[in-house]
């Protein structure tokens, strides 16, 4: 095993390991489990630095473990899987943060932190799998992981939540499974590859290869969020903040969207996917979600509830530009995996800060919120302007290049979608800001926190959305600058289409 | 000087994160000097290229630019200063002052940028701060205002969006050219109108106009009025192809477009008894004229040289008077000396609004004469002719208003009022820098007959009150909104009597499922592999298996 | 002496020190459980030498003597049986407090092993029959050692259909003899024809295995008597005692009577697995308590791996046969340690909360995190996640079912996968409650690590460690 095959597997060590270790940590060692935590993210984010690096250089990571014959664990890492990695590395650190401050006088905190890793090391590995097999097994990983956290509170509510959750996923996995296996049949143990794999077989598996297509789109559907398999989203908000936070901005949602990029770029390859005709079934699929999402989130009084359909619509995006043939989509697409992930984490930091500190739940409450919290208030506003796609946060550069290559494509169809979804998104957050900006406060909160810092809030709760509001704002501004997120999709959209 | 261009946007934005500190109540006031400084310091035609910056940066200032960020800082920095001094203590002027200087920063930005981003983020910055102003007073009327204004802001900006990356994708980048413009697409050039129409109050997109206008403080109304109003021209002056090819249908389609817009907003002026909703309808109507104008250069390249400066001065004029009009209204409600400076100021500007000889409208209309001559048809010039007759009679309207209206008087207006005079000044001053002792005279024809009937009208309410009440707020503000509100209302009330239907539904399908579940776990059935414990089944499911097993072998 | 020989002689030895001093059972019972694991790995470690073993007892060679055989398939049973045999003995260790318990456990447990590892090894038919018998009698003793009215009952029935099942095992070894004078399973495999004969001798012996196997819908007596059993036994019969039935099934359809096979028999069992699959899980949701629902489980795993017969049927040999008949032996595998696991955890849980009613189980499942998780590991391999062996198994086998177009069997699987979840989250959801947080993450490691381990095996190590298994298999991986 040489160093470059190390990386990859140590990314992933870099925070199983410490998970694991955490589950053996006593409730109350505070500080050790504290310690665990932020060595492991820290050292990830170190290690995904050095990965940044040798990627941009044209270095080659890869390590392989046969698991079975015709069956390889592959973690490889390419400029995509850089993408991912480095969103979910940085994220995982604030959210750590914000987690230990969230929790921090909670019950089941072990128990808790060590599924926290162990999500996120299955993330990772999403990231950096080679191969479909890979890609599958973490995926399911990333399930088993995910569902302690959705039930962590163990209310009924909770393990209803996360009931439906795993029904959900679970299907979807298998199907995902038997896609997987079926893809593996015709063509053989294949890499992932930049073009994709499939275009040269014959052309009698045409048929075959749309019934694979629609087998995994279901699989990553489910975790992408996809409408009509959308249901278990709104449904495990009853997760504590940190874990909604996670789910919806680099996790299980993430994950999903993750794949169908794969699916259509590394395994199909967009032009042959286009010529099976089914990238239209894509697109049509991501822009009922991206509607629909929008629309049941203006129904919603939960304010995590209506983050969560607001997720629902927001990541069908990435799908979007999948679905659209031409780099400048894709970049669209690809770029607002990160946008989307921290914009989103930003809000549901925010919904958290609201809950623990003020006991605001709903957006009827939070009327004046604020006056009580500005610097909160202006995460969540700059969160949502963002998503509106209003410049210059990160959610417009998204959606200037998804307008701009679906010109390209001749797909105008998607500038009225955008405009649309623009619209709903500003019309289910607007009155959001309103609220707390222009009305008045309340006598008293639901239920206000006695543990306050020297600001509005706790530091541990204040920092982290601060931090990623700024990253939201600078993805946006510097958008052209060397190695911000754009500039880095076009750099996998250079080697996506040659 | 161009390190004074990206200050233009970022000072107004560091004073608006300053404003939290008690001290700072002054800084609207000098929000907008660094761009003052600019207009008159930066050099003309060279720019700034920050290509790290958004999707790659260009500021820079031409000829219609440097005009526009000149009177565009003047007004807001005359409008800064009452702002500051109207807000000083107030509740929640703190607030207004951070989106006052929000909407000022967008502005402003917009000016000096010379690429569609930056446009799109200084026109969507001062389009959602506006709304902060619109909804400052709190009321249901400003409410209302704030939402009807923040929809249809929503609506044109996600149009101009889509224009903009259909003319980012048609040009290949960011930033414009006049020979990039070339062969734009239809598709662009409807969104782009529609985007920035529904900004410049181009009939029918305008009735959210002369309900945001008034229902702001009057610093702010000043501004909205005078120069965000203006930006719209200024987009389409720079994205549209003018003087590049002629595009007759579209010019056609924007002087129909002007027209209805003059023939629409003057009337329901008329009848308002608002002062500020009769000013707002003034500026529409202007911005119809203006859009009229507009659409004659495009139909006639040849005209646009000559064509954009002469609607630039014109520009330039309006937002002046404009904004002085309104601010001069706030000192004759608010300042508690000097009222008949104040009266005759407003009087000037109002006569200046109307073309009178000698003043900034004289000038304005003389520069746009040739413009109106080239018009398509014939009989235009006597349509613009009847809207300045109708213009004359709504200045004197709103004089008649202004005089009656009901004053609150408060301490503190003095530095406001000082400022107001420096504004007074510079109109005065406009036709003696800006125009030919030719062009002074401008056209009397129009204005003498305008007195004359509105002195005729006066003595004719005189006689029978009951004339006058039969028109006056007969047409609420926002005309056209009044049509429209039913449907709403309809449409509420079929949702209400659908939703019912609707939520019974889904609630009785959830209980069927939950009936379902509770069959199938909550009542365990007896054990139904007792039988298979039982030896004769047993031996049944024995002889039987073996059976077909060996059936199988043998087949 | 030989290795082969050993891994037989050793637990017998054992079993009968350990009846001799019953007050020393224990300690004689662990020492031989430590010899007769060393002497299994012995085996193992000889087979992935040589290939294949085979020991002449008494230097008598077939058709008189009787041999001792051990390939890569047997070897890997072998290893199943010490690594569950091994942890459950040393949970059993604790779990039996009293020396009156001990000294009736240890002998029988030895013995059972005995049985087992004389089972995998056998070369003929006919000590196959012993083996099974003695397997039969010995579970059957265990699992009564409880001594309830319920467990007696359910394991006297246990014990008849275990002697039915012998007894129609042993009328095919009758035919199989008359019809060619030996019962040396490779002389047997080189001389059968497809006559009625033979395919008769076929049928009843697998009748006969399908009764011990618990086989859809002979099935009826497994779910009580592994209910009613301690924990250490239950993990043991439901992980090994079952998989021996099996084990002899898969013998006799792919290596000895492989010619046989008619697509017809193949597809019926394959039928007959998925019916275990859908009826065993549907089962074990519905089940009340979690030793039930480990039983019905462990119906619908052998079910599960009954599915591989009509793919196996009429390929051919060659590397993908093997692939696929190597995939059969990780999930049994897979199966096995996780099963145990299982029973382990489950047996802790009942202890702790005095009942075993998976409703009321709430607050001993969060008290006990290490058993918790020992339950969720286990659970994955049972439903097949990955990154467990159970998973490549499924995958291997739904590919092979997708190769040869019979995608009906991918349904089976599929259902039986979510069926398995729901059950397996059903026990996992109680962890989750309002009850105080366990201050640490294990309570008694003597017995929670063994079933701890067992699951992890389950898990991670057959599933992202089993190059050596195919190795053993002669499989060369990718």
């Amino acid at each position: 095993m040489t160093l470059a095959s190390l990386l990859p597997v140590a990314i992933i060590l870099s925070s199983l390991i410490p998970g694991l270790a955490i589950f053996l940590v006593r409730e109350e060692s505070h500080l050790l489990r504290g310690l665990l935590n932020m060595a492991g993210a820290l050292t990830k984010l170190a290690l995904v630095g050095v990965l940044i690096w040798g990627v941009y250089h044209g270095h080659v990571y890869e390590a392989r473990l046969a698991l079975a014959p015709g069956l390889e664990l592959v973690l490889s890492a390419d400029a995509l899987s850089v993408l991912f990695v480095s969103l979910s590395a940085l994220l995982w650190l604030v959210t750590t943060v914000y987690a230990i401050g969230y929790l921090e006088h909670s019950p089941n905190r072990s128990r808790f932190f060590g599924f926290f890793s162990l999500c996120v090391s299955a993330t990772v590995g999403i990231a950096l799998a080679g191969n479909l097999p890979s890609f599958v097994i973490f995926y399911e990983l990333l399930t088993l992981a995910t569902y302690p956290l959705v039930a962590h509170r163990g209310t009924p509510d909770a393990v209803r939540g996360a009931r439906i959750y795993l029904a959900y996923t679970l299907s979807g996995g298998v199907a995902l499974l038997i896609g997987a296996i079926w893809l593996q049949s015709l063509s053989g143990p294949q890499d992932f590859t930049q073009g994709g794999y499939l275009s040269n077989l014959s052309e009698a598996h045409r048929g075959a290869l749309i019934a694979i297509f629609a087998l995994l789109l279901a699989g990553l559907g489910v975790k992408a969020a996809l409408v009509p398999l959308h249901g278990w989203l709104p449904q495990s908000m009853v997760a504590p903040a940190p874990v909604s936070a996670l789910l919806h901005a680099v996790a299980v949602v993430k994950a999903g969207a993750f794949g169908i990029v794969r699916l259509v770029y590394d395994v199909y390859g967009v032009e042959f996917a286009h010529a099976l005709g089914l990238l239209g079934l894509l697109g049509a699929l991501a822009s009922l979600t991206i509607l629909y999402g929008s629309l049941r989130a203006l129904a919603q009084d939960g304010l995590k509830k209506r983050l969560a359909y607001s997720t629902v619509s927001q990541v069908s995006y990435i799908a979007l530009g999948a679905s659209i043939l031409g780099p400048v989509a894709t970049i669209g697409g690809l770029v607002h995996l990160v946008h989307q992930g921290i914009m989103k984490i930003t809000l549901f930091f925010c919904a958290g800060n609201y809950a623990e500190t003020l006991g605001v739940h709903r957006v009827s409450e939070m009327d004046g919120v604020g006056q009580r919290m500005p610097l909160t208030t202006l995460a969540f506003s700059l969160g949502a302007l963002g998503m509106i796609g209003i410049p210059p946060i990160a959610g417009f550069v998204s959606k200037w290049y998804l307008g701009l290559g679906a010109i390209e494509a001749q797909a105008h169809w998607v500038l009225l979608i955008l405009a649309l979804s623009s619209l709903l998104n500003a019309a289910y957050f607007l009155p959001i800001l309103y609220r707390a900006w222009f009305r008045p406060a309340p006598a008293a909160w639901p239920e206000e926190s006695p543990r306050r810092g020297r600001f509005e809030t706790q530091g541990a709760l204040l920092w982290p959305p601060l931090i990623t509001a700024a990253f939201c704002l600078l993805a946006g501004l510097l958008a052209a600058a060397p190695f911000s997120p754009l500039e880095w999709v076009e750099l996998i959209a250079r080697r996506e289409y040659p | 000087m161009l390190w004074l261009l990206p200050l233009v946007g970022l000072w107004p934005l560091l004073g608006a994160a300053l404003v939290p500190v008690q001290r700072l109540w002054w800084l609207p006031a000098f929000g907008a000097l660094p761009a003052l400084a600019a207009a008159l310091l930066a050099p003309l035609d060279s720019s700034l290229e920050l290509p790290w910056l958004l999707l790659g940066t260009r500021l820079g200032l031409d000829e219609l630019g440097r005009v526009y960020l000149l009177f565009t800082a003047l007004l807001w920095t005359v409008a800064g200063i009452h702002a500051a001094c109207e807000m000083r203590g107030q509740r929640h002027g703190r607030r207004f002052a951070i989106f006052f200087l929000l909407a000022m920063s967008g502005n402003l930005w917009l000016i000096v940028a010379q690429d569609l981003v930056n446009f799109y983020l200084g026109f969507a910055l001062m389009g959602l701060a506006s709304y902060g102003l619109v909804i400052h007073g709190g009321t249901p009327a400003n409410l209302r205002a704030g939402r009807v204004y923040l929809v249809m802001a929503l609506f044109g900006e996600v149009a101009l969006f889509a224009a903009l990356v259909l003319i980012a994708q048609h040009l290949g980048t960011v930033a414009p050219s006049p020979e990039g413009l070339a062969g734009l697409d239809d598709l662009s050039i409807g969104l782009l109108l529609l985007g920035l129409g529904v900004k410049a109050g181009m009939a029918p997109l305008h009735p959210w106009l002369p309900l945001a206008h008034p229902a702001a403080p009057i610093a702010a109304s000043a501004v909205l009025s005078g120069a965000m109003i203006k930006v719209a021209l200024l987009g389409w002056l720079r994205l549209l192809p003018i003087g590049v090819e002629p595009l007759p249908e579209w010019g056609t389609l924007l002087t129909t477009a002007g027209l209805v817009t003059l023939g629409l907003a003057l009337p329901v002026g008329l009848v308002q008894s608002d002062p500020k909703v009769i000013l707002a309808y003034s500026s529409v109507a202007k911005m119809g004229f203006l859009i009229l104008m507009l659409g004659a250069l495009l139909a006639e390249p040849a005209l646009a040289p000559l064509g954009v400066a002469a609607l630039g001065l014109y520009v330039a004029h309006h937002a002046l008077v404009k904004g002085g009009l309104f601010l001069g209204l706030g000192l004759r409600k608010s300042a508690s000396r000097a009222q008949p400076l104040v009266l005759a100021g407003l009087g000037l500007l109002a006569l200046a609004l109307a073309g009178a000889p000698l003043t900034s409208g004289a000038v304005a209309k003389d520069a746009i004469k040739p413009l109106l001559a080239s018009a398509q048809w014939p009989w235009i010039a006597t349509a613009v002719g009847l809207s300045a007759l109708a213009t004359t009679l709504l200045m004197a309207r709103f004089l008649w208003v202004a005089i009656r209206i009901e004053r609150h008087p408060l301490p503190g207006y003095g530095v406001p009022g000082a400022a107001w005079g420096l504004l007074l000044g510079l109109v005065a001053a406009f036709p003696l820098v800006l125009g030919a002792p030719a062009s002074w005279v401008g056209d009397p024809a129009t204005l003498i007959p305008g007195v004359l009937l509105a002195l005729g009208v006066l003595m004719l309410t005189r006689l029978w009150p009951a004339l006058a009440r039969a028109f006056i707020n007969r047409i609420p503000p926002g005309d056209l909104l009044a049509l429209i509100t039913p449907l709403g209302r309809w449409a509420q009330a079929l949702w209400r009597s659908l939703a019912p239907w609707l939520r019974a539904g889904r609630q009785d399908l959830a209980a069927a499922l939950a009936r379902l579940a509770r069959a199938l776990f909550e009542h365990p059935a007896p054990d139904p592999e007792r039988l298979l414990r039982h030896w004769p089944v047993i031996g049944t499911l024995w002889l039987a298996m073996g059976a077909l097993l060996l059936i199988a072998f043998l087949a | 002496m030989s290795s082969l020989a050993l891994a037989v002689t050793l637990p017998l030895l054992g079993a009968l020190l350990a009846t001799l001093w019953p007050g020393r059972a224990q300690p004689l019972g662990l020492a031989a459980s430590l010899l007769t694991a060393l002497a299994s790995a012995w085996v193992i470690a000889e087979v992935w030498q040589a290939g294949a073993l085979r020991l002449e007892l008494g230097g008598w060679s077939a058709p008189l003597g009787i041999a001792l055989v051990a390939d890569g398939f047997s070897a890997a049973f072998l290893g199943l049986s010490a690594l569950v045999a091994l942890g459950s003995g040393l949970y059993a260790s604790t779990y039996f407090s009293t020396r009156e318990m001990q000294a009736r456990f240890w002998p029988l447990w030895l013995l059972l092993w005995a049985a087992l590892n004389a089972l995998f090894l056998a070369g003929d038919f006919f000590n196959l029959y012993v083996t099974l018998e003695l397997l039969g009698l010995t579970a059957a003793a265990l699992g009564a050692l409880g001594a309830t009215p319920e467990a007696l009952r359910a394991n006297l029935r246990y014990l008849l259909i275990g002697l039915l099942g012998s007894l129609t095992y042993l009328l095919g070894v009758t035919l199989i003899y008359i019809a060619h004078g030996t019962l040396d399973l490779a002389l047997v495999g080189a001389a059968i024809t497809a006559g009625p004969v033979d395919a008769t001798a076929l049928a009843l012996m697998t009748l006969g295995l399908a009764l011990k196997a618990a086989l859809f819908p002979l099935h009826g007596w497994l779910a009580p008597a592994h209910a009613n059993a301690p924990a250490p036994v239950s993990a043991a019969l439901s992980a090994l005692v079952v998989k021996a039935a099996f084990y002899l099934i898969a013998r006799l359809w792919l290596d000895v009577f492989a010619p046989l096979i008619t697509p017809w028999a193949a597809s019926l069992m394959g039928l007959l697995g998925a019916g275990a699959v859908l009826w065993g899980s549907w089962r074990a949701l519905r089940a009340e308590q979690l030793k039930v629902l480990a039983a019905y489980s462990t119906v619908a795993q052998i079910g599960a791996l009954c599915l591989f017969l009509p793919l196996l049927q009429g390929l051919p040999a060659g590397a993908a046969r093997e692939q696929l008949v190597a995939a059969l032996v990780l999930m049994a595998l897979t199966h096995g340690l996780a099963k145990s696991g299982l029973f382990l955890a489950a047996g802790l849980v009942q202890r702790a909360a005095g009942h075993d009613r998976i409703a009321e189980l709430g607050g001993t499942a969060q008290r006990l995190p290490a058993t918790t998780f020992t339950l969720g590991l286990a659970g994955a391999a049972l439903i097949g996640l990955p990154p467990s062996g159970a998973f490549i198994g499924k995958w291997l086998l739904i590919e092979a079912a997708l190769e040869r177009g019979q995608w009906w069997w991918v349904v089976v699987l599929a259902l039986g996968t979510l069926l398995s979840a729901a059950y397996v989250f059903r026990v996992l959801s109680r962890a989750f409650n309002q009850d105080p947080t366990p201050g640490r993450f294990v309570s008694e490691a003597r017995t929670e690590l063994p079933a701890l381990l067992l699951a992890l095996l389950a898990t991670a190590g057959l599933g992202l460690a089993s190059a050596p298994l195919w190795r053993l298999l002669g499989v060369a991986p990718s």
